[in-house]
């Protein structure tokens, strides 16, 4: 089984790499977005004569947007993956299931093949532009906080699949899942701290946030990146997280099995 | 012409229905476009909650800036930037152009403006409200001719942003990786959200005369406020102009191009 | 049936060619590298000196194998590819000129692809298209109410498209095709998609239409049955050339006039008392299929019945897929 999946992994990166250009084009779309703000920013910063805003000096704001930058580079395109919506709407999905492997574990390992590619050409991005801009950045080596910043954004990774999986199953019983997808996408982009860290907002827009798991997206990782959160609240921040997609997973496998139920007796 | 505008009309009606053929699809998108243009204000106080001028822009000025940059955004989107970016290439692709080549309306009508987003007219109209309430605030004495110079100049902006897209869109006559190119340029416009003066010298330069990004919505402000020399209009209408008719003769042939060599 | 040659032309088309050119390619990654410095241009003439007539009336079907050009050919009279060489005029017109007069005389329907708005109701469609044709009210109702009639769609026009059957949806699309009563209709493999019972309904519906006399059809098949039952003329196009044009009658006598006698046996049979009597297509242990000169049939069928000892035996026509497939196999330069 570990096979298969790992088949569809690198036939799902093969098929990305057929479009590299127009990722890697995407990726620099994305490269550009990310510089245009900083400078926004060094304005912002130049103009308010001050050396924080927000709790957050330059560097850490440059640093945290090229951050954000890099993990929407494969967090937030791949999110509008009609994919899994477009089998079970037009029929496919019953290709798939006469085939010996479940069609939830083909999406999965899709996606993240969709991510890895992604993420790939991303780091290879950024990495550039933080080479050119190295004096302003924060650079953080430490391997304990590496290796924490590198969980966080696994959970990320898992918890993003989860949510919009489950909007996308929801094709079982709506005939366009659009609007779903397209909704949650929006609040992912602004809750999940991926254009401005949430400490900016007013107090009960940040209250709202935290009990939304895009907090892990992106802030959360970046918090642990530069430093800015204790301890304890790594720990809790991590527990959460697991707790988000322990429900997410289960709730996934509720919608997968009645839908499918639905979906057979429906013969459609 | 007047076929061509009461076919629009049609589209727009066409549109709408479409969106309201799904029921919880609509309504969710008519909520998912409030909580985006509502996140968007958020963003833009939270920045704006620490400081009060961006360069030489005051807080209300930006307002101004970002209120335009959005109303001609969202009559892109509303309109042709699907339609030329997306739908074009899959029809290409298909070879589904040819029914829209049997249509006794030209090519480009259909090409830019046959699926009309009606959904971000809701993103739209609190624009036109944010617009109202920037113009409420700065508190400057208007003339109408100011007000003629920034409707012709929203009018420009849109008539440059149509040129670029359709130039990138008619590359997908001979490539299928135009759709990269339309995201970068995409993300690349949203520069024009704000004032210039957050680059120094170089860029400022570029983005004002190499890839005049700066025609979307600071140069209509700019003449609102007062602040355009009729030069520089002159600059702008030019450059958007000659952009056209390059973007035109450039669509001619690669539907030329389509006609001979596809099967 | 013979058709009036006093009918006005329709169509007509003097020496219509299409090349196509494209840069050959040595395959793997030398071939590649090569390619960027210098490569042979290979050319395909999809159509070659193509002259073709239609009259106002006229029902015409053109076959040929994949490939062969009649898409192609079909593409150029409407307009939407531009021809090599050669002439074309539809109604006065030159089609690739793609003047609005000229669309809005002309309806072209492609196979596989149909161009109604798939969440959406017919009804939606056709308002659209009598906007886009600047149809005139009173015309407009009458042709849909006759229309949807003839195309017995008339309790499924609420319904979005997404909902109906295939076969549905095609007959939407045909009478949107027809609204604005073009002169000319080019139909691009109309039954491909479609069982046999939508296949039959389609066809009356397009034999209807052909009735009145004033329209000139041009369909492209594979099916035989569209051809046999539909047409009043055939053009066979191979390789890019019309092989043949004309009815199908004087298909039959031109090509073979011969016929087949199908024979179920009663008992068991020798192959050398049946061969020199004709050629054997089929032969099974209880089924004979022999091809005989037309004029030897009668004659045959009595030897037969006479010398054996048969249960059932049939004369027919040499299938059309048998002639047109002979005819395939012909090389042609």
């Amino acid at each position: 089984m570990m096979r298969t999946a790992l088949l569809i992994f690198r036939l799902a990166l093969m098929e990305r790499a057929a479009y590299r250009v127009n990722f890697m084009l995407q990726i620099c779309g994305g490269i550009l977005s990310i510089l245009i703000v900083v400078f926004l920013w060094l304005a912002v910063y130049r103009s308010s004569g001050r050396s924080e805003l927000g709790g957050y000096t330059l560097p850490e704001m440059i640093t945290y947007l090229l951050g954000a930058g890099l993990i929407n580079s494969f967090l937030l395109t791949t999110a509008e993956n009609p994919e899994t919506s477009q089998a079970i709407q037009d029929g496919s999905l019953s290709n798939l299931l006469v085939q010996p492997f479940s069609p939830y574990g083909l999406w999965l390992f899709r996606d993240l093949a969709g991510k890895a590619f992604l993420g790939a050409i991303g780091l290879a991005g950024y990495t550039v532009l933080a080479v050119l801009l190295n004096e302003k950045l924060v650079l953080a080596l430490e391997p304990f906080r590496l290796a924490l910043f590198g969980a966080a954004l696994a959970a990320a990774v898992l918890l993003q699949f989860l949510v919009f999986q489950s909007l996308s199953l929801l094709a079982f019983w709506v005939e366009n899942t659009y609007g779903f997808r397209f909704t949650m996408r929006v609040i992912m982009e602004v809750a999940g701290g991926a254009i401005i860290p949430l400490s900016f907002f007013p107090a009960w827009v940040q209250k709202v946030f935290a009990l939304l798991p895009f907090t892990y997206f992106v802030y959360f990782p970046m918090r642990i990146y530069l430093n800015k959160i204790e301890p304890d609240e790594i720990l809790s921040g991590l527990i959460r997280a697991a707790a988000w997609t322990a429900g997410l997973a289960g709730l996934n496998a509720v919608l997968w099995k009645r839908g499918l139920r639905r979906y057979t007796a429906m013969g459609d | 012409m007047k076929r061509h505008l009461r076919l629009f009309m049609l589209l727009c009606k066409i549109g709408l229905m479409r969106q309201m053929a799904y029921r919880p699809h609509f309504f969710l998108m008519v909520f998912g476009k409030v909580v985006r243009m509502a996140l968007l204000l958020l963003f833009f106080q939270a920045v704006f909650l620490k400081i009060d001028r961006l360069g030489q822009w005051t807080f209300d000025q930006v307002l101004l800036l970002f209120a335009t940059f959005h109303l001609v955004d969202y009559v892109m989107s509303i309109t042709f930037q699907r339609n030329l970016s997306f739908h074009l290439p899959a029809l290409i692709q298909s070879g589904n152009l040819d029914s829209r080549l049997t249509l006794p309306v030209q090519p480009l009508f259909m090409a830019s403006l046959e699926h009309i987003d009606m959904m971000d007219f809701i993103s739209f109209l609190p624009c036109l409200g944010l617009l109202g309430y920037a113009l409420y605030r700065l508190d400057v004495a208007f003339t109408w001719l100011h007000a003629l110079m920034y409707g012709l100049l929203i009018v420009n902006a849109l008539v440059f942003l149509f040129a670029v897209v359709l130039i990138i869109a008619t590359t997908s006559f001979w490539t299928t990786q135009s759709a990269g190119l339309a995201r970068v340029f995409d993300d690349l416009t949203r520069v024009g959200r704000y004032p210039l003066d957050i680059f120094e010298g170089f860029w400022k330069f570029f983005f004002i005369y190499v890839l005049p990004l700066a025609l979307i919505s600071q140069v209509p402000s700019q003449a609102l406020l007062g602040a355009l020399s009729p030069g520089f209009l002159l600059y702008a209408v030019a450059c958007s102009g000659l952009l056209a008719v390059i973007a035109i003769r450039f669509w001619r042939t690669g539907l030329n191009n389509y006609s001979s060599t596809s099967s | 049936m013979p058709f009036p040659s006093t009918a006005p032309l329709a169509v007509s088309a003097r020496n219509l060619t299409k090349t196509y050119w494209f840069h050959e390619k040595a395959p793997g990654l030398s071939g590649a590298f090569k390619a960027l410095f210098r490569s042979r241009k290979k050319c395909i003439q999809a159509v070659q000196a193509i002259d073709f007539d239609l009259r106002a009336g006229e029902l015409v079907g053109f076959i040929g194998p994949n490939g062969a050009g009649k898409t192609t050919t079909l593409k150029m009279l409407s307009g939407i590819l531009c021809p090599t060489a050669g002439t074309i005029d539809v109604l006065g017109h030159v089609p690739h000129r793609r003047e609005k007069a000229f669309l809005k005389t002309i309806a072209f329907v492609a196979g596989q692809r149909n161009r109604l708005f798939w969440d959406l109701p017919a009804e939606e469609y056709f308002h659209f298209c009598r906007v886009v044709y600047e149809i005139p009210d009173e015309r407009y109702a009458a042709a849909k109410r006759r229309l949807v009639d003839m195309a017995d769609i008339g309790d499924i026009l609420t319904v979005p498209q997404r909902k109906l059957s295939a076969g549905q949806r095609k007959r939407c699309e045909l009478v949107a095709a027809l609204l604005h009563d073009p002169r000319v209709i080019f139909l691009d493999e109309p039954t491909n998609a479609l069982d046999l019972v939508n296949a039959r309904k389609l066809r009356e519906f397009i034999r209807a239409k052909a009735r009145d006399g004033r329209h000139g059809i041009i369909l492209t098949s594979h099916n035989m049955a569209d051809i046999s039952e539909v047409c009043d003329r055939l053009v066979i196009i191979h390789g890019g050339k019309i092989v043949f044009n004309g009815s199908l009658a004087s298909l039959y006598e031109r090509f073979l006039p011969r016929k087949q006698i199908r024979i179920l046996f009663d008992g068991p049979w020798a192959r050398d008392e049946l061969a020199p009597l004709g050629d054997l297509v089929r032969a099974d242990a209880q089924e004979v299929v022999l091809e005989v000169a037309a004029s030897a049939t009668a004659g045959t069928a009595a030897l037969i019945c006479s010398r054996f000892s048969i249960r059932d035996i049939t004369i027919r026509e040499v299938p059309l897929e048998q002639i047109i497939e002979s005819i395939y196999a012909q090389p042609h330069r």
